[in-house]
């Protein structure tokens, strides 16, 4: 063979072979089975990729047809099984009994920040009427609310967004506890806004320190501390925790609305955490000056609220609420989890939260795992850090939004006391969970839930819907681990809080806010400390 | 059409929510959204504006759905070929409200069985097993239906087959 037609050949397949890689076939793969090579397509569907956080491996299952399937209908979509690696000794099993702990993946983060703006002047300090139940506060911790609100901080004041220092990343363990099979739900990718916070690379992987020793252990690298809130205290100044109150002893009373405006109205020694179901929050909803007033006077007073209920084909409705919150110069962000539902009725769950004095850290929002696929909407989660000084020494938590489908309560509070456990084991540097939101249920129907170790919750013997007659409303804790909580705890009763009619009140919610109170920075934990009495197990 | 002494006028908004004006349907399905259990008697035209072709009908007709609990044993009839609806949606709530019915619905255990066989929507098959346990024993003539699809392939679905043959028991 002369090299002219040599040289032809070599260009030939070259040609050929970038053609291939051009349509999407792997040249290197090369079947033989006959004389002339043939490409073969690698089907990268088939192998999904492996999640960030938990070492997993996905099998494909046999087809459906493979399936037993003798009634005509659709085709079952493909499952995927799951296998894990044995849990690592340094992980020490939870003391419950069969709870199953399946696999974790987070969704992308979609963090928003507003747009720079100018705050207007701050208005006038609106005047409340507190819930209304007694305030009889078990424990107290809090000053008296100020009877006027003082002025709002000037911007320069706040921590700016570019002084954001993550949370320490997360090493996922070597290997995590054989969960059953878990598809992970679709998360919806969302080209909002996204702030420095997001942006920013991700810290070294060094994992928050044990509140008990966290005098050893050095700052997360990269990045300078962030300068605390001047609203927020810093170790020196914080003084002894309290025991923790029983989250549901018969003897805990709701107390009074928190103090509520820009950061500089809420209190100094606890943050307050909310869920609020704000029925089918959507173009409708937002587009009524009088309830988006109302709303926004509510998430003033918080810390973070837990959002269920956002019902909008358009992606606009959280970012113009946010941007009226923040009219008043307040710096509050949010985060927000995919269309979730069984059919083509769907929810979002948010959390929107008071950037001067909470941060989130990104990667660790998502959407919970769903095994057997028995929660409608299952949960949004993400894990939260009090600012403080030094950072890591904030009350760091997960918090999993949840709303339960009204027709499958019992099936679906069993499953969220799995996702509850899941949680708690995700990561073993962080031991407090706070699960909230409708539950469509009472403690009474808490079923699985009560019986995990240490559980208890905030809200009890109130009702929490507009109308005054239920109890579906709740944040739900380990009151072991969870020793952050004060005590206090409430439900902002919308016709007395704003002097509605109940009509006015339904009109923003057939849902009132409940709330409870934390303490800013980690307390020493108690392990295996003895259930408190009047705790329902 | 809401007051604080009357309640909502839950027979004008069921009129309302027929309404040629998008507007006024959004209006309506918004304030029986906010009435509670006290929306039972627009069961009926809640349900079918589930397949409005406005966003915000569907989406008020769907939350006033969620709590206005049982529907009046009266509306069962109506509910069962509401089932037959070609919008899943629609077939998804009927179903729901025959459900929470309880053996109040047992004449609808063809239509549920037939669901439970044949629909096209995984979602309605799901909850038309669901709502066959709810039933109850009533729903006997269910089982052979039910236990196939018990071993079909999607977990949610085989779970709630279980469910009910469990609740109608022999």
């Amino acid at each position: 063979m002369g090299n002219r037609i040599r040289t032809r050949l070599i260009a030939v397949c070259l040609v050929a072979t970038a053609m291939a890689v051009s349509s999407g076939y792997d040249p290197c793969v090369i079947e033989a089975a006959d004389s002339s090579p043939r490409l073969v397509r690698i089907d990268m569907a088939a192998q999904p990729p492996l999640p960030r956080l938990v070492p997993i491996s996905y099998a494909p299952q046999p087809a459906a047809a493979a399936v037993p399937h003798s009634l005509p209908g659709p085709a079952s979509p493909p499952l995927v099984s799951i296998s894990y690696a044995p849990a690592p000794a340094a992980i020490k099993p939870l003391a419950i009994q069969a709870i199953p702990t399946p696999a974790y993946e987070p969704a992308p983060a979609t963090v928003y920040a507003p747009p720079a703006s100018t705050p207007p002047p701050a208005p006038a300090p609106p005047v409340y009427q507190s819930a209304a139940l007694p305030v009889p506060l078990p424990v107290p911790v809090a000053p008296p609310l100020p009877v006027s609100l003082p002025p709002p901080l000037p911007v320069s004041a706040a921590p700016s967004v570019s002084a954001y220092v993550p949370l320490p990343a997360y090493v996922p363990p070597p290997a995590y506890a054989p969960p059953p099979a878990y598809a992970p739900p679709p998360v919806t990718a969302y080209a909002a806004p996204v702030p420095t916070p997001a942006s920013l690379p991700l810290p070294l992987p060094v994992p928050l320190p044990v509140p008990s020793a966290s005098t050893a252990l050095a700052p997360p690298p990269a990045l300078p501390p962030m300068p605390p809130s001047p609203a927020m205290p810093s170790q020196a100044a914080l003084p002894p925790a309290p025991p923790a109150a029983p989250a549901n002893a018969p003897s805990a009373a709701p107390a009074a609305a928190p103090a509520s405006g820009p950061a500089g109205g809420k209190p100094t020694d606890a943050i307050t955490i909310c869920s609020f179901n704000i029925q089918v929050f959507g173009e409708s909803k937002i587009s009524k000056p009088q309830v988006v007033d109302v709303l926004t006077k509510v998430v003033r007073k918080f810390d973070i609220v837990a959002i269920q209920e956002v019902r909008a084909k358009s992606d606009s409705v959280i970012p113009q609420f946010l941007s009226a919150i923040n009219a008043d110069g307040s710096r509050y962000q949010f985060v927000i989890g995919p269309r979730l539902g069984r059919t083509v009725s769907k929810e979002q769950y948010t959390f929107i939260y008071d950037s001067t004095r909470i941060e989130v850290d990104p990667s660790s929002v998502g959407t919970s795992p769903n095994p057997g696929d028995r929660l409608h909407r299952p949960p949004l989660h993400a894990r939260f850090r009090v600012r403080a000084n030094p950072p890591e020494s904030g009350f760091s938590f997960w918090l999993v939004d949840t709303h339960t489908d009204p027709d499958e309560v019992s099936a679906e509070v069993n499953a969220l006391a799995d996702v509850f456990m899941e949680m708690k084991a995700l990561r073993p540097d962080e031991d407090d969970v706070i699960l909230m939101g409708d539950l469509n249920a009472g403690p009474p129907q808490f079923g699985k839930i009560k019986q995990i170790p240490g559980v208890g919750w905030a809200v009890s013997g109130v009702t929490t819907n507009t109308r005054r007659s239920k109890t579906y409303d709740n944040l739900i804790f380990d009151t072991r681990t969870t020793t952050e909580y004060t005590g206090r705890w409430g439900v902002l009763d919308l016709q007395n809080t704003f002097g509605m009619s109940i009509d006015k009140a339904l009109e923003v919610s057939d849902h009132n806010p409940v709330w409870a109170a934390f303490r800013p920075l980690e307390t020493q934990q108690v392990a295996g400390a003895a259930m408190p009495s009047g705790v329902t197990r | 059409m809401m007051s604080d002494a009357t309640g909502p006028d839950v027979a004008a908004l069921s009129k309302q929510l027929a309404s040629t004006d998008a507007e006024q349907r959004a209006a309506a399905a918004e304030l029986l959204s906010q009435a509670g259990e006290d929306a039972a008697p627009a069961a009926v035209p809640l349900v079918a504006a589930c397949g409005d072709a406005d966003d915000r009908v569907r989406e008020f007709a769907v939350a006033a759905l969620e709590d206005l609990g049982p529907p009046l044993a009266a509306d069962i009839p109506t509910l069962i070929k509401l089932v037959d609806s070609p919008d899943p949606l629609v077939a998804y709530w009927a179903i729901t409200l025959l459900g929470r019915s309880g053996k109040t619905a047992a004449e609808a255990v063809a239509v549920l069985v037939a669901c439970v066989e044949s629909s096209a929507d995984l979602s309605v098959r799901q909850r038309a097993a669901w709502a066959l346990g709810k039933i109850g024993p009533a729903a006997g003539a269910a089982r052979g239906t039910l236990k196939r699809a018990a071993g079909q392939g999607d977990e949610r679905l085989a779970r709630l087959a279980n469910e009910a043959l469990r609740a109608i028991g022999g």
